[in-house]
């Protein structure tokens, strides 16, 4: 019976259907907000429900010489990465830090196979972007998990959430002196640069279904690609989930404050959305250097300042 | 903007192939699907794998007929293909000069036919819809 319960939180709540269903709403909201300020832009095959069915009922068309059972599984990886990230900051299944980490890179690292799996030469180009893309947000958000890690004196993700909870959010001013607070709110900057890579949003990445004519989209059809779309949503409600949880978390066990929780990943994806409107689209390298050169030199700095503060 | 209408809109993806001729249909195929400031019902897409539709414009010639076929053969199974304008057809101004004439629209499986020259866009927004379903 625990397992059926382990298997229905994976599954449904606070899982693949939930931040497949959420992550597609906000995208549609972000896509809606970005072609009323930018105009009508490519949004890819399925990018509403219908299409979506469509995708799923749809043939998957073999690639020649690709690794078929690659664009079939990596999707699916990918969505049982990010609904296991949730479980755990939800509070129903256990994890710290590390393992939330090592979740997402399995996450990132599912894109990159099935850039280097596929035998089209334009979709293997964009390996290094994928690659890039998961070193840019991968360096800076590993400092930041250590930071708060430091900050809090807390290695699970439910220990760092009752702290809090018990303490007020991590950003909140303390006691513990002025250096904490800055070191802290350097990291959250990172934190916010990191989850942009994590959500594929500009500056650090282009969508995954606005690069044409290459991406890894392009050998992908049918149900892989309706996964890798429910996926791609996916990713933006955790990255959103991830930084509230992170930095803003707090009590919520009354109605109240699970809305206000609501509030603050929404608010945070409305955020990155706008950030994503308004950023100039950057070739790999430069997002790289971007990635790695603000937020990296941002969670460093973070996680000196804080190790200072808690050391004096 | 209502998120929720957002989330339901309803598109057909449209793959172009744009072959040989003076290329006026594969203009108006362009200004169709890019056409206006808000996404509209129709869509370009970059791969012949996310069609819902294959839109070919131009003549059927020798060195073309093959690899525009490939590329029709690449599309899911449900994917229907809109031959558009007379050149498409074989006909028009430059059948017969270097095209493969009325062989190769036979090729694309279930091709509808879309004759016109120039085609007339507004047409062509309505076979796209009524194909796309």
């Amino acid at each position: 019976m625990a397992f059926v319960g382990k298997l229905a939180n994976l599954v449904l709540f606070p899982g693949l259907l939930f931040i497949a269903l959420t992550g597609l709403v906000a995208r549609a909201i972000l896509g809606g907000m970005s072609s009323v300020v930018t105009g009508a832009s490519s949004e890819g095959p399925g990018s509403g429900m219908p299409g979506l069915l469509r995708l799923f009922a749809d043939e998957s068309v073999a690639a020649d010489g690709a690794l078929r059972a690659v664009q079939w599984i990596a999707p699916v990886v990918k969505l049982a990465a990010l609904s296991w990230v949730t479980c755990i900051i939800f509070g129903y299944r256990g994890g710290d830090l590390a393992l939330v980490f090592a979740l997402l890179a399995i996450s990132s690292a599912a894109d990159v196979l099935v850039a280097s799996c596929s035998s089209n030469p334009r979709v293997r180009q964009s390996c290094f972007a994928e690659c890039a893309r998961s070193a840019g947000w991968g360096i800076p958000l590993a400092l930041v998990l250590a930071t708060v890690a430091l900050r809090t004196g807390q290695v699970s993700f439910a220990g760092v959430m009752g702290w809090q909870s018990s303490n007020g959010i991590l950003i909140a001013p303390t006691s513990t002196g002025v250096l904490t607070e800055v070191g802290v709110a350097l990291s959250l900057a990172a934190a916010a640069l990191a989850a942009l890579g994590i959500a594929r949003l500009r500056p650090l990445s282009p969508g995954l279904f606005d690069d044409p004519p290459g991406g890894i989209t392009a050998d992908m059809s049918g149900p892989p690609l309706a996964m890798l779309r429910l996926s791609d949503a996916a990713s933006l409600f955790t990255a959103a989930l991830l930084l509230a949880a992170l930095f803003f978390a707090g009590p919520a066990s009354t109605v109240a404050e699970v809305a206000f929780w609501v509030m603050k990943v929404a608010g945070i994806t409305l955020l990155m959305g706008l950030v994503d409107i308004v950023s100039p689209e950057l070739g790999s390298p430069r997002a790289l250097a971007l990635a790695l050169g603000a937020g990296g030199v941002l969670a460093v700095a973070g996680l000196i300042l804080v190790w200072i503060g808690s050391a004096s | 903007m209502n998120p929720l209408a957002v989330l339901w809109r309803r598109r057909a993806d449209v793959f172009h192939i744009r072959m040989g001729g003076c290329s006026g249909c594969a203009d108006a195929v362009d200004s169709v699907l890019r056409d206006g400031w808000r996404p509209g019902p129709l869509a370009e897409c970059s791969s012949p794998r996310h069609a819902s539709v294959i839109v070919v414009t131009g003549l059927w010639t020798p060195g073309l007929t093959g690899p525009a076929l490939h590329v029709i053969s690449q599309a899911p199974g449900s994917c229907r293909v809109i031959l558009v304008g007379d050149c498409a057809l074989g006909e028009g101004i430059f059948g017969g000069r270097g095209s493969t004439g009325r062989e190769a629209p036979a090729g694309p499986a279930r091709a509808v036919p879309l004759a016109g020259c120039p085609i007339d866009p507004a047409a062509l927004r309505e076979a796209v819809r009524r194909v796309a379903g």
